[in-house]
């Protein structure tokens, strides 16, 4: 990069990106100051919630405390999420999930102090069965519509809607208009 | 991104100079008459290079975009000057020919491309062959859509015409050989019916004691959307996706939807996702076909039916349609836009074309590195928010009636040059986006429900069109992304182009005080019995005047006819001395 001084220093590209830069710069402490935020009353605000980009990806959320990223919806987004931390955030759901089993097994075992062996395995079966379970009720909804609009298809392909008896319609003359 | 702008200006912006007042609505009424005066100067051309056949070596469709829009300037400089910032074109001339929805309009050096990339299609029954080579032929369904603004008071126009074999009456006079009878008639018609209705429709908004009871109480989203399918399915057609029904506003006409998304969109759109949700409705599995997102609180830019038509608003109608009798079965009526990226070798058949028109997304900003492409820049900053053709940033723009017509062409077709390489850098930093030149096609349902969807609505199309917000997953029940829909479009040998017919007219919904009289009114800006008035055409279908609604929109069109106690309906006219209908040495322009 030649000096401010040199005879063939880049006026224009300097100058451009300084003033971006300060513009960015604004923008950034603008964000962060959270000029752009909603209010507080509004019925997408998320004030006072623990907030996480990479978590709102994950769960694939919009970020809908940001304001701005509303008109953006759809089109083009600076939040990325990296193929490591998405692999962090799974590992942090199977301990969540293992917790809550563990104490839902502690629960369990306060209230009834026999059969402490079953629940275990057991609880693991139907975790691994609403899994399942969910993703045939997905598959199902999906099917039941393809079968509603195949009978739609059927139907409605013999009946004719419309009606050719009379002398039609007649629009405009022999004339150019 | 948001743009800061403080609430006081928003409220400025936004509220205040929207309000109807005799400065606003005269601004609208001459916006209306240059974009009626210019329609009828388009028509007039069109008319006597077909059918009168006086101007002898016919003018190509970019020339008559050219033409259009330099009439529209011209006519421009006498209104308003020095008294408004903005004025101009509110979008460039388009001259779509049968199966384009819209966006054809290209520039004077496109021609000699055009004929290049589109070697395949050379046969003269092909009615891409239209579009190609810029000349009509008889029997095209040719559409023609302009727009002027003043201060950012919009007023659009679409209308369209049939190009007829011509024969000589008894008295000697030029007139078409017989009405259009096939299908395209039928979307003439249907299309007609629509438009005058929902006009009438608005203007009962004004007086809703005088709405037909069989149409309900008060002039909604839903009735809106009702009637319009309504007459459509009457005359065996349907509603193109991207055809609307909304409000307008200052700068806010929709010509940056789907790159701005506008708070508090009021309005009817019509999308596939409409035409899944209606197939649904028909199928006997009701608990299903309830999806809709009517009832918010706050208002949003996704555009909803849950509206009421109010007075002191500015609504256009913009309505297309195609035929679907061709066949029994059912199918989606889609568009596919045209570009000139890819597959250029084997799509046989298909239009390759770039588009003419852009629009600036002023949420981008980037150093440009070239210097054209800085002053390009510079040049469509100034141009306003409104989408513009390169050829008007040329200092040889409009053309003007006493110079010569081929220098002046020429002079343009240089400028022109260098505007594409700024243009290109520009377009590949997304400082603008192209507006798309659309088709209209019908893919079969079968094909679409016998098709795998692995990935569901997640595959992501990067090259989509412009969306509204809200609608981005064009069928969002059977889970079908835009790229997964595009793929089977291609994919289904059953795929035809439709004809599309198109109207579209901009209303203002007076109230007493700044109506011309002491009722309340609807001025039609643009459209009408003058300048909008319909091919002949003859259809077999008609409307079933044993249903209620249909019953409906009789009761209307007889309102309208009554001039007492009916609804009040203003047009406005073109100016006079339009058309000299010339020949191509002044080019039948009276500038």
């Amino acid at each position: 990069m030649p000096s401010k001084n040199s005879i063939n220093r880049p006026k224009l590209t300097t100058n451009v990106r300084s003033k971006q830069q300060k513009l960015a710069r604004k923008r950034d402490q603008r964000e962060r100051a959270g000029h752009f935020n909603q209010a507080r009353s509004a019925d997408g605000s998320r004030s006072g919630e623990a907030r996480s980009v990479a978590l709102d990806l994950y769960f694939g959320k919009e970020d809908t405390t940001a304001r701005r990223d509303q008109s953006h919806r759809g089109g083009l987004t600076n939040k990325t999420l990296s193929k490591k931390r998405s692999q962090k955030i799974e590992r942090n759901l199977k301990y969540a999930q293992k917790r809550k089993l563990l104490t839902d097994v502690q629960a369990q075992l306060e209230n009834n102090d026999e059969d402490s062996m079953s629940v275990d395995s057991g609880n693991k079966n139907i975790t691994r069965k609403q899994e399942i379970q969910q993703a045939k009720t997905i598959k199902n909804n999906m099917s039941l519509i393809r079968e509603a609009l195949w009978s739609a298809l059927d139907d409605t392909s013999s009946q004719g809607l419309t009606l050719a008896t009379g002398q039609g319609t007649t629009l405009g003359g022999a004339y150019f208009p | 991104m948001e743009l800061a702008v403080s609430y006081e200006d928003s409220q400025v912006l936004l509220k205040d100079k929207n309000v109807l007042q005799d400065s606003v609505v005269d601004k609208y009424r001459t916006a209306g008459q240059i974009s009626q005066t210019a329609l009828k100067y388009v028509t007039g051309l069109i008319n006597d290079i077909y059918h009168y056949k006086t101007i002898e070596t016919p003018l190509t469709i970019s020339e008559i975009c050219l033409l259009a829009d330099s009439f529209i300037i011209t006519r421009l400089e006498q209104y308003y000057k020095n008294k408004v910032n903005e004025r101009g074109i509110a979008i460039p001339t388009s001259i779509d020919v049968d199966q384009l929805a819209s966006g054809w309009s290209p520039e004077i050096d496109d021609v000699k491309n055009l004929k290049n990339w589109n070697k395949e299609i050379t046969s003269e029954e092909d009615p891409l062959n239209s579009s190609v080579t810029g000349l009509l032929k008889v029997g095209d369904v040719v559409k023609i859509t302009l727009g002027v603004h003043i201060d950012g008071y919009t007023s659009e126009v679409s209308h369209t015409m049939v190009i007829y074999p011509t024969s000589t009456n008894e008295t000697g006079a030029i007139v078409p050989a017989g009405p259009l009878l096939d299908v395209k008639a039928d979307a003439i018609a249907a299309n007609h019916i629509a438009m005058e209705t929902v006009v009438a429709l608005l203007a009962c908004a004004l007086t809703p004691e005088k709405l037909p009871a069989s149409l309900g109480t008060a002039v909604t989203g839903q009735l809106i959307r009702h009637i319009v399918n309504t007459v459509a399915r009457s005359y065996n057609c349907a509603v193109v996706p991207g055809s609307r029904v909304r409000r307008i506003r200052r700068f806010l006409a929709g010509q940056n939807e789907g790159i701005v998304a506008e708070r508090e969109y009021k309005g009817v759109v019509w999308t596939e996702s409409h035409q899944e949700a209606e197939l649904l409705a028909n199928s006997d599995v009701k608990d299903l076909a309830v999806a809709t997102n009517s009832s918010r609180s706050v208002p949003s830019a996704i555009p909803v039916d849950d509206f009421t038509v109010n007075s002191g608003e500015v609504y256009m109608i913009d309505l297309k349609m195609v035929p679907v009798g061709h066949s029994t079965k059912k199918g989606l009526v889609t568009l596919d836009v045209v570009d000139s990226a890819q597959g250029k070798s084997h799509r046989k058949n298909e239009l390759v074309a770039r588009s003419g028109i852009f629009v600036r997304d002023f949420a981008q900003s980037h150093a440009l590195k070239l210097k054209t492409s800085r002053k390009l820049l510079t040049n469509i900053d100034r141009n306003g928010v409104y989408p513009f053709k390169l050829s008007h940033l040329s200092e040889n723009f409009p053309i003007v009636q006493d110079k010569d017509y081929n220098e002046q062409i020429a002079a343009l077709d240089k400028d022109l040059k260098s505007f594409r390489l700024g243009m290109s850098e520009i377009l590949n930093n997304y400082l603008c986006v192209e507006s798309p030149i659309e088709v209209a096609k019908w893919v079969p349902w079968e094909h679409i429900l016998k098709g795998s969807n692995q990935n569901g609505a997640l595959s992501y199309d990067a090259t989509a069109t412009l969306t509204l917000p809200g609608h981005e997953v064009p069928l969002p029940k059977l889970g079908i992304a835009s790229l997964k829909l595009k793929s089977l479009m291609k994919s289904c040998p059953e795929t035809i182009d439709l004809p599309v017919v198109r109207e579209c007219t901009t209303v203002v919904l007076c109230d007493s005080d700044v109506s011309s009289g002491d009722k309340p009114e609807l001025l039609r800006l643009t459209g009408g019995s003058k300048t909008s008035q319909p091919s002949w055409i003859q259809s077999k279908l008609e409307l079933n005047s044993e249903d209620s609604t249909v019953q409906g929109i009789f009761q209307l069109a007889t309102l309208v006819k009554d001039k007492r106690f009916g609804l009040v309906i203003r047009e406005t006219q073109p100016m006079k001395q339009v058309v000299n209908q010339g020949s191509k040495e002044n080019n039948g322009m009276e500038l």
